[in-house]
C-alpha cells in the first residue's frame, strides 16, 4: 500500500514546511509595532498598535472593520460570504496577517521601523 | 460488484462523468459544513479530491480534469463565489498535473499521489492569492498548509485506495 517514494516524499515536503517556518521565524523582527491595512492591492492605512482604534474599510461594496485593541488585531466585521477573516483570530506578531480574500483585505504586523524611537508599553 | 452495459457512447460517458461530478459538488459542500481550524485560511479536507483522485485512477487524465473542472466551476458558482473560484482553480490544476506525473511514474502509490495532490492544491491557492492580493505575506501559512495537506492527503488516499481497488468502473474511452 506504502511504496518507499511515499515516505521519501512525504519526508522532503514535511522538512520544506518545516524549514519554511523556521525560515520566516528568524527574519521576522520579535515585536509587532503597527499594522498595515492593504484594500484592492493598495496601502490604505498604518496604524499603530499601541493605540486602540477600530478602522473601518470600504471599497466598492466590501466591507470590512478592523479592531485594534491591546496590541493585538482582529477583523471583527466583515460582509464577505465566508467570514474566514473573522475566524483568523487576532493577531500581533511580525509577518502575521488577516487575509479577507474575497473583498482584498490584507491586513499585517510589521515591527520596528528606523523611524521609531525606543518605544516600552 | 456492478456490471456496467459495455456501452461506449459518448452520452454514457457524458453522465457518467457528470455524475461524478455531481458527487464531488456534494463533497465540496459537505467540506464547507465542517468547521476545519479556521485560523489558516485554505486549511482543509479535500474531500472532493477522493472523487478526483479515484477518476484519475479508474478513468484517466482527460475525465478527472473534466470533473474537477466541473466541481469547481459549480463549487464557485455556488458557494465560494468567483475569487474563490480562482482559488480554487489554480489549486485544482496544479494539484491535477502533479498527481499525474506522480501516477505516471508508477513509482508512488494512491496515498502519495493523495498527499502530493493535497500539498499542492494548497501551495496553488496560495500562489494564485498572492498574486490577486499582491502580497507575498500569505505565505507564512505555507507550513501549516504543506503539514495538513501530507496528513489530509493520506487519510483522502487510503479511502481512495480501497475504493479503487474494490469499486469497478465503466471503461468509458
Amino acid at each position: 500500500m506504502l511504496k518507499k517514494a511515499d515516505i521519501i516524499l512525504a519526508t522532503i515536503i514535511l522538512i520544506a514546511g518545516i524549514a519554511a517556518s523556521l525560515i520566516i521565524g528568524s527574519i521576522s523582527p520579535a515585536k509587532g509595532e503597527k499594522a498595515v491595512i492593504i484594500s484592492e492591492g493598495r496601502i490604505f492605512g498604518v496604524y499603530s498598535l499601541y493605540e486602540n482604534r477600530t478602522v473601518a474599510v470600504l471599497s466598492d461594496g466590501h466591507v470590512n472593520k478592523i479592531l485594534i485593541r491591546d496590541g493585538e488585531v482582529s477583523m471583527i466585521i466583515s460582509n464577505c460570504p465566508g467570514k474566514d477573516c473573522i475566524h483568523q483570530g487576532k493577531i500581533s506578531k511580525p509577518y502575521e496577517s488577516i487575509v479577507c480574500l474575497p473583498n482584498k483585505v490584507i491586513v499585517k504586523i510589521e515591527g520596528k521601523d528606523k523611524s521609531y524611537d525606543e518605544i516600552s508599553k | 460488484m456492478m456490471k456496467y452495459p459495455n456501452k461506449k457512447s459518448k452520452a454514457y460517458r457524458i453522465t457518467f462523468c457528470a455524475g461524478l461530478a455531481a458527487l464531488a459538488l456534494v463533497f465540496s459542500y459537505i467540506e464547507l459544513l465542517i468547521p476545519f481550524f479556521a485560523a489558516v485560511p485554505g486549511i482543509k479536507l479535500g474531500l472532493a479530491n477522493l472523487v478526483i483522485l479515484t477518476a484519475l485512477y479508474k478513468l484517466g487524465f482527460t475525465d478527472a480534469l473534466i470533473i474537477d473542472m466541473v466541481r469547481v466551476l459549480a463549487a464557485g458558482l455556488l458557494f465560494s463565489g468567483i475569487f474563490g473560484m480562482l482559488y480554487s482553480l489554480a489549486g485544482a490544476l496544479l494539484s491535477l498535473l502533479i498527481m499525474y506525473g506522480l501516477m505516471r511514474t508508477g513509482k508512488f502509490s494512491v496515498i502519495g499521489v493523495s498527499m502530493a495532490g493535497g500539498v499542492f492544491h494548497n501551495f496553488g491557492q496560495l500562489v494564485m492569492a498572492a498574486l490577486l492580493v499582491s502580497t507575498p505575506e500569505v505565505f507564512i501559512y505555507l507550513p501549516a498548509l504543506m503539514i495538513s495537506g501530507i496528513l489530509s492527503g493520506a487519510v483522502i488516499g487510503t479511502v481512495a485506495y480501497i475504493i479503487i481497488k474494490r469499486v469497478s468502473f465503466p471503461s468509458l474511452t
